[in-house]
């Protein structure tokens, strides 16, 4: 088994283990932290894809920023631990089992259409995955969403004042 | 890659864009400015939204791509992006006295309701699943904000939380939707993807393949949360209750008429070509219409046990998103026309509805249940008037526009085959007729209850009106009550919308 | 190189514990989290349809993804603050003057 494989496996058991985690902790400062970690392992799967700019840009936005904006906030509330939801252990099951039933759909939908799927990674996705070639491509083809994603960023940062600042004089 | 450049047919294209954008831009900067506040920030607003309906007009007659085949420009993206823009205008004339008593700064109102018909006009013209993602969200992050803005208010606060986290968990489905249709035509281009179908190999290919229908009904999940239909409507009557007023209506409407856009572009236009393949065809036609029925019956039951009238105007809303559905279910032209003509008539109705309420609200959100609107025929005769012109458009009773917009629906599924659903579809709607009428029966013929006398009141000096009367609102009113009589008495203009609109 | 359908089982399980999280969890915050979990989800999806299409657009895609859900937890987290200072819980099941 090549190394890269290896590594694919190895990434996956981790990212899965630490997203189990991040939704079965009861504080929410440890399950940032798992998320975290979850994240950061994606990063790991996206280098096997040799997608090497969002690789790095994973871990420096969703790991960085959001996460550490996260971690902001539950620490500015001071929250404490939730007891979880689950109220009775019939729920529960159903849950899980709903979730489980979800998963075998998705899962059988993915390795019926296996012989659809191409086979190997394309030859040219080592050149896809570099900054290089994702900006070539982002301030060319794709120059106009670029342009519009400033409009969302635009009314969430002006959104956010108006929702957390104090009431006018 | 090399040798992209942007014409100025490009830039003109996009022209009622820019201008939503700039106004809203300056808008929010206006109101930064400004030592004490005015009313220019909404005079800007209209002017800025009239202008981008103006654009959107002279544009009506382009056709074709623009943006490397990214942005429609066609009659189709253009018309709703004067719906869009008359939607603003009347949101923003309802809404000037109402955000005064909450001490929200007309500015962050206009701005924010201005990038959210960004994010619609983008919906409606995206040719790109990619822009369609990022209209969608556009529209949505605004209106998760607008839907706090009363941010002392308990009942706003919980509203935008709700919506907030709803509608992140359904984008995470939209967007599970956009990457296995990725996986299944190796683009995001609605182009492609149609030529694809087009074509009997590639076709077969993606049909029998379990990855395209998941993917279909993960973007049905998705766009099902956006219009509210069911079964994904849970969120709109708390969030209808507990966001502004103004704010509802304009959630109910414009959003509604962004998300069906997209939803037509993908399904009917994109996809369309499915039509080949009868066996799909049909099985896609019944995935439609079977949530267009639980939307119709669901909303409509639910509504009839509603006393808060806001409420009842959220399941009534996700009613009339099952009626548009069952348009959308034709999978053809003349089904996205008719959703079309039922989307601009809707949109005047249910902001003229919202409208009335605003006006009748008291402060802290007080006033709103129907006893409060017992003997309102005698005490406020006008304003009695347009609810009840509203309550038999939305039942569909002619002469109003609220008739023949379902007429053209019911027409559509028929003509394509789905004669059950439309039969069953007329049922749902006289279910609705007892809580519409109930609305005008409570406002002629019953009489205030003690203690509740208060609402109908105008000027005693002992409540204080929210909303109020002035000039604006009235004018919002008396736009929406004469565009509902004027499409009811001459259909005419709504079938010629319907002709220059799918000219071949 | 692990075949293209481990990856999207990957993303998928992902996908799913991201809403068991999403319907389980009743702080907030942490609801918020399993959502972005999700969109994570997706993107490692659209990651590997595009490495192994030898097509950039679902790289773009995720590009864009990620600026939606950094818009996203600065308007989630102001909501949350807002919700906090008006009624001392995040918990989403005592937030309950409207019904759930």
């Amino acid at each position: 088994m090549p190394l890269s494989e290896i590594a694919f496996y190895v990434l996956s058991a981790g990212a899965i283990i630490f997203a189990l985690l991040t939704i079965t902790r009861k504080s929410a400062v440890v399950s940032a932290l798992m998320l975290v970690m979850t994240f950061c392992f994606l990063a790991g799967i996206y280098l096997t894809l040799s997608a090497q700019f969002l690789a790095v840009v994973q871990v420096a936005v969703y790991a960085g920023a959001i996460m550490v904006l996260v971690l902001f906030v539950i620490m500015l509330l001071n929250l404490e631990s939730e007891d979880i939801r689950i109220t009775s252990s019939w729920k529960s099951l159903v849950g899980v089992l709903v979730a489980l039933g979800v998963l075998a759909q998705i899962l059988a939908m993915i390795f019926m259409s296996e012989d659809k799927l191409p086979k190997t990674i394309s030859a040219s996705a080592a050149v896809l995955g570099t900054t290089e070639s994702v900006g070539t491509t982002l301030y060319t083809a794709y120059s106009f969403p670029f342009e519009m994603a400033s409009i969302i960023l635009i009314s969430a940062a002006v959104g956010a004042i108006i929702l957390a600042k104090k009431r006018l004089a | 890659m090399t040798g992209f450049t942007v014409s100025a047919r490009d830039i003109y294209g996009v022209m009622p864009l820019l201008i939503l954008a700039g106004t809203g831009l300056v808008v929010l900067l206006w109101d930064a400015f400004e030592k004490v506040p005015t009313r220019t920030p909404l005079f800007l607003t209209i002017l800025g939204a009239i202008a981008a309906g103006a654009a959107a007009i002279i544009n009506l007659g382009n056709t074709g791509r623009i943006f490397n085949g990214m942005i429609l420009n066609d009659a189709f993206a253009n018309y709703y992006a004067v719906l869009f823009s008359v939607g603003v205008v009347i949101a923003v004339l309802l809404a000037e006295r109402y955000l005064k008593e909450e001490e929200v700064l007309v500015g962050e109102f206009s701005g924010l309701t201005l990038f959210s018909a960004c994010g619609m006009v983008m919906l409606a013209s995206g040719n790109d699943l990619i822009i369609t993602f990022l209209g969608l969200e556009t529209m949505s992050i605004a209106f998760y904000v607008l839907a706090g803005l009363f941010r002392r208010r308990r009942e706003s606060n919980e509203a935008a939380l709700k919506y907030f986290l709803l509608g992140a968990f359904s984008t995470g489905f939209f967007l599970y939707g956009i990457a296995l249709m990725y996986g299944t035509f190796a683009s995001t281009n609605l182009d492609t993807i149609s030529k694809a179908l087009e074509n009997p190999t590639t076709a077969h290919a993606a049909l029998t393949s379990p990855m395209f229908w998941m993917a279909a009904g993960m973007l049905l999940v998705g766009f099902s949360f956006k219009v509210a239909a069911f079964p994904f409507h849970q969120w709109a009557p708390d969030v209808y209750e507990g966001a502004p007023t103004v704010v509802s209506g304009f959630f109910s409407t414009a959003g509604k008429a962004g998300a069906f856009a997209a939803l037509i572009l993908i399904f009917n236009i994109a996809l369309g070509p499915i039509a080949l393949d009868p066996g799909a065809f049909t099985k896609m036609q019944t995935l439609l219409a079977i949530l267009a029925l639980a939307s119709m019956f669901y909303g409509n039951i639910t509504a009839l046990s509603q006393m808060n009238i806001k409420r009842m105007l959220a399941y009534s809303s996700v009613a009339h998103a099952g009626y548009m559905l069952l348009g959308a279910a034709a999978l053809n032209k003349e089904g996205s026309t008719s959703v079309t003509i039922y989307l601009s008539v809707y949109t005047l109705m249910q902001m003229g509805a919202f409208g009335v309420v605003a006006l009748l609200e008291k402060e802290s959100g007080r006033g709103l249940e129907l006893n409060d609107y017992a003997g309102l025929g005698r005490r406020r005769p006008w304003l009695a008037f347009i609810m009840s012109i509203m309550m038999l458009s939305l039942t569909g009773i002619p002469p109003f526009g609220g008739f023949f917009a379902k007429y053209y629906v019911f027409a559509a599924a028929i003509r394509s085959g789905l004669t059950v659903y439309a039969v069953l579809g007329m049922i749902a709607t006289l279910i609705s007729v007892y809580f519409y009428l109930r609305v005008m029966v409570v406002m002629y013929f019953r009489e205030p209850e003690e203690g509740t006398a208060g609402i109908a009141v105008s000027g005693s000096g002992t409540v204080a009106v929210v909303g109020g009367d002035t000039i604006s609102a009235w004018t919002a009113l008396a736009l929406a009550a004469i565009g509902l009589l004027a499409t009811g008495l001459f259909p005419i203009i709504l079938t010629d919308v319907a002709k220059t609109f799918y000219a071949p | 190189m692990a075949p293209l359908s481990h990856y999207l089982a990957v993303s998928a399980i992902l996908f799913v514990i991201g809403t068991a999280g999403v319907l389980f969890r009743r702080n907030a915050i942490i609801v918020f989290m399993c959502v972005e979990l999700m969109l994570n989800a997706v993107n490692l999806t659209l990651i590997a349809f595009s490495q192994f299409l030898g097509d950039q657009t679902g790289q773009i895609l995720v590009f864009f993804v990620m600026t939606v859900a950094a818009a996203e937890a600065a308007v989630g987290l102001a909501i949350v603050i807002a919700l906090f200072r008006n009624r001392q819980t995040v918990d989403i099941a005592k937030v309950n003057i409207l019904k759930w």
